[in-house]
């Protein structure tokens, strides 16, 4: 008979999967959602920095 | 002939990217400068994060504790990258940035505004690192020493020198190439190691279902700590249960979003984009390499109970301490070992992976590729071990160097007036951190080893412990508690690493039962001795259970009582 313990482990491997596999899915969608956007994300850092660095 | 001309291939491979990298090296600070790929950023984040201390140490954990320990692949990925990576990578690289900050303390010194953080941070950094490097050193030497058949002090003394030679000559910045190849082979190397595992075993399924069925043969002391075999966890609130979920797998797990070494690669990323990027290769690389030592380290005792060996073991009385250890006589037991104390011989088959190693946790791996694999592999494995073990010591040394250098002497001991001579005191903490290691390395395995104690997993547990509970409240409300003062924050690092300290020495048993600290001041191995309340055994929880909200509260408490930041400098480090 499978018990508790014996499940937890199974859980254990399978989340670890799950957790590889929507780390994957988020970071391909990061790279489609910078590619897609007109401005890249680290200009519009630089120009905050920028803005900031003019503020102080 | 061709195991030897893969090995002079690969090392020459990697000595041309360190050469072609010294050209192309880029300044962490200069926004400027050409950007990694995400995909390389991320391996090499990955190389750092897993090493020897991983494969080896965590993996013959696993060949101890079981496949319960897959739970700590889940922390790793999920809090190690992903969290990492989307929570505080992109608001570190930026910070880093704007506060012209090149290492970790100086980055919590600049947020706090505080010199004197930033040279007490560097000084723990500096003392803690070699505990940490000695784990990856020991971790390498003991598959060297198994592979090649050589006593374990020549391994150590041979990987010892590489190291230094790798760490010392290689120049203080990153060869991201050599990095990024380094740890693709790591990754390759152990999904091969699991691949042909399986093989061995008759299938993945086969394999666990005989892992299911070997429940009867645990070791006697393991049972009586509540291990309920390797497909299983350990009995809720036991010993064996605490060791697992409070040290190996919350300390590792929790612990890896304040590694110094880590935190500092942040720095040199493009921008929030590359990060989130690079979330997908770090978490398909750790589920790779984690997984699959820590599947293979638990599967090792299926080999080992199909394939029983004779091997004698001695039985070692110390002088004095009036304890009892198991070394192995045959191939394994230094001259030292079999010289001191009064030796009794006995001879058993190997059932357990442990046993079947001597009670050397740290062999569990490498002797089962050893045995169970093809020679060409053993070999192949030593180059992606000696990857791991190499980018992450070489990480972990200029770490050390340039907390001592900069964040130490420079800004504790000189005001932080720049000095001429802060290369060179760095390069002399990096020597410093090297010699202190790889004393470590010598020292560790001569006293707890054939005792079934798995050292270099508990020892790294420990330094990823006590990088949380100093660091991590700092770090985390450096951006996330706008009230956070100064004050604060100094007095949550000190009380972060002195409750850790105080538990970890005096109440922790598996640990303060080995140091002689509580023995003499107190005359019992712990203060809390079988201590119980529920299902709390408090001898055997983690210290980062206790320190870390400590030194969280005390960030709170000491913060709300004081004045905060100005509200310019919140915005510069925190935007609006």
């Amino acid at each position: 008979m499978i018990g508790i313990d014996s499940i937890a482990v199974w859980l254990g491997g399978l989340l670890a999967l799950a957790a590889a596999l929507f780390c994957l899915g988020y970071g391909l969608l990061a790279g489609r959602r910078e590619r897609a956007a007109e401005v890249p994300e680290d200009r519009i850092w630089l120009e905050e920095e920028r803005e900031m660095e003019e503020e102080t | 002939m061709i195991e030897y001309l893969i090995v002079i291939l690969y090392i020459s491979l990697l000595a041309y990217l360190n050469v072609r990298g010294r050209r192309q090296e880029i300044d962490p600070a200069d926004p400027s400068a050409v950007r990694p790929h995400p995909l390389k950023s991320a391996l090499g984040y990955g190389g750092v994060f897993v090493s020897t201390a991983a494969i080896i140490g965590f993996g013959g954990a696993a060949g101890v504790y079981g496949l319960g320990l897959l739970w700590l692949v889940v922390l790793n990925i999920g809090v190690g990258i992903f969290l990492a990576f989307s929570l505080f990578g992109e608001r570190t690289r930026r910070l880093g940035h704007v506060l012209d900050a090149h290492s970790f303390p100086e980055l919590l010194g600049a947020r706090y505004r505080s010199g004197f953080l930033q040279a007490f941070c560097g000084l723990l950094v500096f003392c803690a690192m070699p505990l940490y490097a000695a784990e990856v050193i020991l971790g390498a030497a003991a598959y060297i020493g198994v592979a090649l058949d050589i006593p374990r002090d020549l391994a150590l003394f041979g990987f010892s020198t590489l190291v230094a030679a790798y760490a010392i000559m290689g120049g203080a910045r990153e060869r991201r190439s050599a990095a990024a190849l380094q740890a693709a082979f790591v990754a390759v190397g152990m999904l091969v190691l699991l691949f042909f595992t399986y093989h061995k075993l008759g299938g993945p399924l086969a394999a666990h279902r005989a892992l299911q069925a070997l429940r009867d043969q645990v070791p006697e002391a393991l049972k009586k700590a509540g291990h309920q075999g390797w497909a299983a966890f350990p009995a809720f609130g036991s010993a064996c249960w605490w060791r697992m979920i409070s040290t190996l797998i919350a300390a590792v797990g929790v612990g890896a979003l304040a590694q110094p070494q880590l935190v500092t690669r942040f720095f040199s990323a493009r921008g929030g984009g590359e990060l989130k990027r690079a979330v997908a290769p770090g978490a398909v690389f750790i589920l790779a390499v984690a997984g699959s030592a820590f599947t293979v380290g638990a599967l090792s005792n299926v080999y080992f109970a199909r394939n029983p060996d004779r091997i004698e073991f001695a039985r070692v009385l110390r002088k004095g301490g009036g304890e009892t250890g198991e070394t192995m006589l045959k191939e394994i037991a230094p001259r030292s070992d079999r010289e001191r104390g009064v030796a009794v011989t006995t001879t058993f088959s190997g059932a357990s992976a442990l046993e079947a190693c001597g009670g050397n946790v740290e062999e569990i791996v490498p002797r089962f590729v050893r045995r169970a694999l093809p020679r060409w592999f053993t070999l192949l494995f030593l180059l992606a071990l000696l990857s791991a073990a190499l980018s992450t010591l070489r990480a972990q040394f200029l770490t050390a160097g340039i907390s001592f250098g900069r964040d130490f002497y420079e800004r504790g001991l000189r005001g932080g007036k720049r000095s001429p001579a802060a290369g060179a005191v760095s390069r002399m903490g990096m020597v410093a951190a090297i010699l202190l290691s790889v004393g470590t390395a010598y020292v560790l395995p001569r006293e707890f080893s054939g005792r079934g104690l798995e050292i270099v997993a508990r020892a790294t547990a420990a330094f990823f412990g006590f990088c949380a509970a100093t660091f991590l409240p700092v770090f985390a409300g450096g951006y996330f508690y706008r009230r956070s003062t100064r004050a604060g924050a100094i007095a949550s690092v000190a009380a972060g690493a002195g409750v850790y300290l105080f538990w970890l020495l005096l109440c922790h048993r598996p640990i303060s039962g080995f140091l002689p600290v509580s023995s003499a001041c107190f005359g019992a191995p712990s203060l809390v001795s079988a201590l119980r309340s529920g299902f709390i055994l408090w001898e055997e929880v983690d210290p980062i259970l206790i320190a870390l909200p400590v030194s969280l509260l005390v960030l709170i408490a000491v913060s709300a009582a004081t004045r905060p930041f100005p509200r310019e400098h919140l915005r510069r480090c925190l935007g609006r």
